[in-house]
């Protein structure tokens, strides 16, 4: 994994090379192309004014170098290198430069000025010019086209190159270092903002999520980073503070129920008993695992809605034969207490819901209807369409003994009104909380009121069309 | 000894009264808050078993009601939160004791036996009036080295006098400490009691130690200068 800091200085570095090469050679062509340019143009005036001293007498090519000034190609080391040719490639003159030797260039003009081997050694710069000399009248018709090669030596010129170059590379390589260290420092002050907010985030742990990250002084480009990161911590600080409240929830709702059985299971043993007094205990620890069962079965159902709220399944659902199939269980339940139980069903009425999920919050409203409906009393179901977008099923019981108030408590996890409280672990606070969930989870909502000595109503408001859970509370 | 258990769930209710009554105590017990509050401050308890999750009154109100009121009952609290700050908060507001469910029956035995024993300030278990040696833990008594055999009630009564032993106690402090708050009293039962007991200790000639005081109560006192 490559740090960002490398990443950084290794770009802009190479970045910078690039350009500074890229800039040198630039220059570099630049100036060569300038100084050899100016060093060929006089060249070719040279060889222009030369040329025009160049004579046709009688028919014989008179050069006229010797009226003109010659001095710099009087010697090799004076630096001017001079031929004139005749068509055939054969000379008419060399210069005394040159030694006799033969002076090396391009053919005729119709070739650039280029770069040549002199005599001695010497790279010279030699151009070519061919041209009719004037001719007098005896040579009317007989004058021939010439060519004259001047070439110069080029040292000078090489070196001044050199030395532009090797000052370019200096320069340039001075400039790149400079560069280089301003880059680390630069990049190392740039990130700086990045370990912070590493050390910030590695500061924050499980044990303690109410830490956020600090958006002062942080680059622009982080804040929208920073700002959904200090968003998820907040919802993580919730979810985590949710579950250790429901496991505190859980462990005490456990505790007492389990030191009822403690308790019942070492007073029988604690001394010799007559029968029947082990048969009163079993049965009292007997009805305390009954009350365990039915606490862990709710837990389990309340967890299984946590994590499926999400997978709700939609189908089509007619709400009148899913409620009437869901209450069997409790006819005799009802009948033994004596109830009156009332149906009011729409014909038919089909929404998009979860099935298993409907059922079992009809289950549990059924369940506490007939538990805490007064002996004698009745239990009344209506399902119907309030609107285009919702139906509503209402389970009411009468005999209730708890007060609007104390109804919309119910639905809190674990909450039990003195009527709960008194039957002993059948009932453990759990019910209206699933019905709560499962009604969440299939998109709808659970309503509660209560008149204390009148009817506790729960009613389940499903969206027609099904929207599926809402988003977690 | 009395005491009185508020406790909301029936079996374990009933557990504890079933325990402390087996243990010898009288026991009053509720599942309602207001109503052991009110019971509380009405009759004077040995001890209070206290759960804290109540209905209408919580337990830690009911504490901060009774400190408020400067009852200085011993409160043993009993709950389900068992951590530091829970048990903290607790015995700041007053409560002389916290035990954590699911508990050993005996520990919450001993744990009130050691309640009741503060309140008389009595910090060993044998409480000694002259040759008699009352047991608390053992729930035996000795007169000059001798084991005495009495009935759990027989020995809750001398217990009880024990405790105060040199004070006069009255038939109505005896009745309120012996009997439950829906025991009705039976006017010459306490008296039938005492001459049973008085019978047994003072077996083989042994000088009075039970002394009545008529119109008053009863009082247990070494006799004068005979107790080694």
């Amino acid at each position: 994994m490559t740090s960002l800091r490398r990443r950084l200085l290794a770009g802009t570095t190479l970045s910078a090379s690039i350009a500074l090469v890229l800039s040198g050679l630039f220059l570099n062509g630049l100036l060569e192309r300038s100084l050899v340019g100016e060093h060929d143009r006089s060249l070719e005036a040279r060889a222009r004014f030369l040329a025009s001293v160049v004579e046709v007498e009688a028919g014989a090519i008179v050069p006229g170098f010797d009226e003109v000034d010659m001095t710099e190609f009087a010697a090799p080391e004076r630096g001017g290198f001079l031929e004139l040719r005749r068509p055939d490639g054969t000379p008419v003159y060399r210069s005394p430069s040159l030694g006799g030797a033969a002076l090396a260039g391009p053919p005729d003009d119709r070739a650039a000025t280029t770069w040549t081997d002199l005599p001695g050694g010497a790279r010279g710069r030699a151009t070519a010019l061919s041209f009719q000399p004037r001719a007098d009248a005896f040579s009317a018709g007989s004058v021939p086209r010439l060519t004259l090669v001047v070439a110069r030596d080029a040292r000078d010129l090489l070196r001044t190159l050199d030395l532009f170059r090797a000052l370019l590379g200096v320069v340039g390589a001075g400039t790149l270092l400079v560069m280089a260290l301003a880059l680390v420092v630069v990049v190392r002050r740039a990130t700086r903002p990045v370990a912070a907010l590493a050390s910030s985030i590695g500061a924050i742990g499980a044990d303690d999520l109410s830490a956020r990250l600090e958006i002062r002084g942080v680059p622009s480009e982080f804040m929208p980073a920073i700002a959904r990161t200090n968003d998820l911590l907040g919802r993580l600080e919730a979810a985590f503070a949710r579950e250790r409240a429901f496991s505190q929830e859980i462990a005490h709702e456990l505790r007492t129920p389990v030191a009822a059985l403690r308790a019942s299971t070492e007073l029988a043993l604690s001394r010799t008993r007559d029968a029947e007094d082990y048969a009163f205990a079993l049965r009292t620890i007997g009805e305390g695992v009954r009350g365990l069962e039915a606490l862990v079965e709710r837990l389990l159902q309340l967890g299984r809605l946590e994590a499926a709220g999400a997978r709700a399944v939609l189908e089509e659902v007619d709400l009148p034969v899913a409620v009437v199939e869901a209450w069997e269980p409790w006819v005799s339940a009802a009948a033994a207490r004596r109830l009156t139980t009332d149906f009011e069903l729409a014909d038919a009425l089909v929404v998009r819901a979860d099935r298993d999920m409907l059922r079992l919050a009809l289950r549990n409203l059924f369940d506490n209807a007939v538990a805490y409906a007064d002996e004698g009393g009745g239990v009344r179901v209506v399902v119907r369409r309030c609107d285009e977008r919702e139906a509503s099923i209402a389970i009411a019981n009468t005999g209730s003994r708890l007060t609007d108030e104390q109804a919309q408590k119910a639905r809190q996890r674990f909450w039990r009104g003195a009527a709960a409280r008194s039957d002993a672990g059948l009932h453990c606070g759990l019910g209206l909380a699933i019905v709560d969930r499962a009604a969440d989870a299939v998109g709808g909502r659970l309503l509660l009121r209560s008149a204390c000595g009148g009817e506790f109503v729960a009613e389940i408001r499903l969206a027609v069309n099904g929207s599926g859970p809402s988003s977690p509370s | 000894m009395k005491i009185l258990v508020v406790e909301d769930h029936p079996p374990l209710r009933a557990s504890l009264v079933q325990g402390l009554r087996e243990a010898g105590f009288a026991v009053d017990a509720t599942g309602d808050g207001e109503e052991g509050l009110w019971l509380a401050l009405v009759e004077d308890y040995d001890a209070v078993v206290l759960d804290l999750m109540l209905p209408g009154l919580d337990g830690m109100k009911i504490l901060g009601r009774l400190r408020a009121k400067a009852k200085k009952t011993h409160v043993l609290l009993l709950t389900a939160r068992d951590s530091v700050e829970d048990r903290v908060r607790g015995l700041e507001a007053g409560a002389d004791d916290y035990l954590c469910k699911p508990f050993a029956m005996q520990e919450l035995l001993a744990r009130v036996g050691a309640l009741v024993r503060r309140r008389y300030a009595a910090k060993s278990p044998v409480v000694r009036v002259g040759d008699l040696e009352v047991d608390r833990a053992a729930r035996r008594v000795r007169r000059s080295g001798q084991t005495v055999d009495l009935t759990a009630k027989q020995y809750a009564l001398l217990e009880f006098l024990a405790v105060r032993a040199g004070e006069v106690v009255s038939q109505a402090d005896l009745w309120a400490h012996l009997y439950a708050f829906d025991e009705e009293p039976r006017s010459n039962l306490l008296e039938v009691y005492v001459a049973q007991i008085r019978r047994r200790l003072e077996a083989g000639g042994l000088p009075r130690i039970l002394h009545t005081r008529r119109g008053e109560g009863y009082r247990l006192e070494a006799p004068p200068g005979g107790a080694p």
